[in-house]
This record gives C-alpha cells, sequence and structure tokens, in this order.
C-alpha cells in the first residue's frame, strides 16, 4: 500500500513536471503526454523484461506507482477529444494512433530488450 | 508552483492507490477488465469535469487535485501496454480485443462525458 502511494506521488510528480515545462511552448499538439506514456511504457516493458516480478515490493513501487500514475489514460483521451472539438480531425485520428501503438511497440521493444538484456533468447 | 506540484501528486498517490485496490478487488481474467475499467471510468470522469466545472477558474485547485492528479494517477497507459504485450504472447487474438475496446469504450467515454458537461450546464442555465 505504502509503496504504491508513495511511487504515485513521484509518478504524478514527474508528469506534472513535464507538462508544465512544455506549458508556452507552441506546440500543435498535446506532445507532453505523448512523451510521458511513450517513455513509461518503454521503461515498464524494459523492467518487465527484464524480470521484475510485479507482485514484489519495489514491483508494486515501479509498476503500479510510478509509472502507473506517470503514464495516463484521462488526459490522453480529454486531449485527443479537445483536438476533435477543434475541427483538427485528422490530428485526433493521428494522435490516437501514434499513442497507442506507439505505447505498445515501444512497450514490446523494451520487453524483448530487457528479455534479451537478462540472457534470454528473445520472446 | 511548489504548493501546486504537492496538491498534484497526493492526488496522484491517491489514484495510484485506488487502482491498485480496484486490481486487488477484482479478480484476474484473460482480458485484464479491471485496467479497462479504471481507463474508463477515469476518461469519463475527467470530460465531464473538465467542459463543467474546471471551465470556471475558481476550481484550478481542484482541477489540478482531481484533474491532473487523482484522474491522471488513477488511469494508466503504461500497464495497459504491458499487460497488451503479455497477452501477445499468449492470446494474440484477446490482446487485440483488449486494445480495440481500450480504444473505442476509453476515448468514447470522455465524448460521453463532455456530452453529460453540456446537459448539465444546460440544467444549471434552466435553474439558475
Amino acid at each position: 500500500m505504502i509503496s504504491v502511494l508513495l511511487g504515485g506521488f513521484i509518478g504524478t510528480f514527474l508528469r506534472f513536471t513535464i507538462i508544465e515545462r512544455r506549458k508556452g511552448r507552441t506546440s500543435i499538439f498535446p506532445s507532453a503526454v505523448l512523451f510521458v506514456n511513450l517513455s513509461g511504457s518503454l521503461l515498464i516493458g524494459l523492467m518487465a523484461g527484464a524480470g521484475l516480478n510485479a507482485a514484489s515490493m519495489i514491483g508494486k513501487f515501479l509498476f503500479t506507482g510510478c509509472l502507473g500514475a506517470f503514464t495516463t489514460f484521462s488526459t490522453f483521451s480529454v486531449e485527443a477529444l479537445e483536438l476533435w472539438k477543434d475541427g483538427k480531425k485528422k490530428l485526433f485520428l493521428f494522435y490516437l494512433l501514434l499513442s497507442l501503438v506507439g505505447s505498445l511497440l515501444l512497450c514490446f521493444a523494451g520487453y524483448w530488450l530487457g528479455h534479451i538484456t537478462r540472457g534470454g533468447a528473445g520472446i | 508552483m511548489i504548493k501546486n506540484s504537492i496538491l498534484v501528486s497526493v492526488g496522484g498517490g491517491i489514484g495510484a492507490i485506488l487502482r491498485y485496490g480496484l486490481n486487488q478487488w477484482i479478480p484476474y481474467a484473460v482480458i485484464p477488465w479491471t485496467t479497462l475499467l479504471i481507463n474508463v471510468i477515469g476518461s469519463f470522469v475527467l470530460a465531464f469535469l473538465t467542459f463543467s466545472l474546471f471551465q470556471d477558474t475558481r476550481y484550478s485547485k481542484l482541477k489540478l487535485f482531481v484533474g491532473t492528479g487523482l484522474c491522471g494517477g488513477f488511469t494508466t497507459m503504461s500497464t495497459f501496454a504491458l499487460e497488451t504485450v503479455k497477452l501477445l504472447n499468449t492470446y494474440p487474438a484477446a490482446a487485440l480485443l483488449y486494445t480495440m475496446l481500450t480504444l473505442f469504450i476509453g476515448v468514447g467515454m470522455s465524448f460521453a462525458g463532455m456530452a453529460a458537461a453540456s446537459q448539465w450546464s444546460r440544467r444549471r442555465e434552466v435553474l439558475k
């Protein structure tokens, strides 16, 4: 419980810091949340591939807490919705696909890399 | 600035605990329904609040705590990605279904949240 709470606190703090830093820069795209989700998915893949047990205390801290709260789905879907609302339909689709497919591909690549590093022969 | 980041982070910590609790409470199935449910609920709630209360600058602290913190920390992209990658190994069809459900219901619920918010705002206007 405490490890999840502490991890969630740290993960959210990092996400907020990254988003705040991007603020004010002109961008046609919610790139801060995209960056957070892509990098978080890569990291969780790497750690899981390297054999970190999700049920252990460190696993709960890093997976459920830090990375679970660092990445976000609700902010992603509301930002996509705002693109749609502003009439940027193509950008909306692009953002949706890039976020979802990108997260999956990076997580997969991370998992594979982590597995190789551990000495496994691929997946 | 420091105060805001603490506010957001505490919200995120609570969101993570809620997600953890739900995961403990709902038994694990082939398709990770719990994470799907979490992302669907979080998207609806955040969209509803974004297009209702959060439009008012008086609620800027609440927006940070509940929106960026709680909803942001409750929902997750990384767990979704890892669950899908793991499913891909054992049940590729389930992995595809899980991704599609997350995409359509998750994003769809944010549209539903916005629609509910405009209904709610209209009712408030009538009552005034």
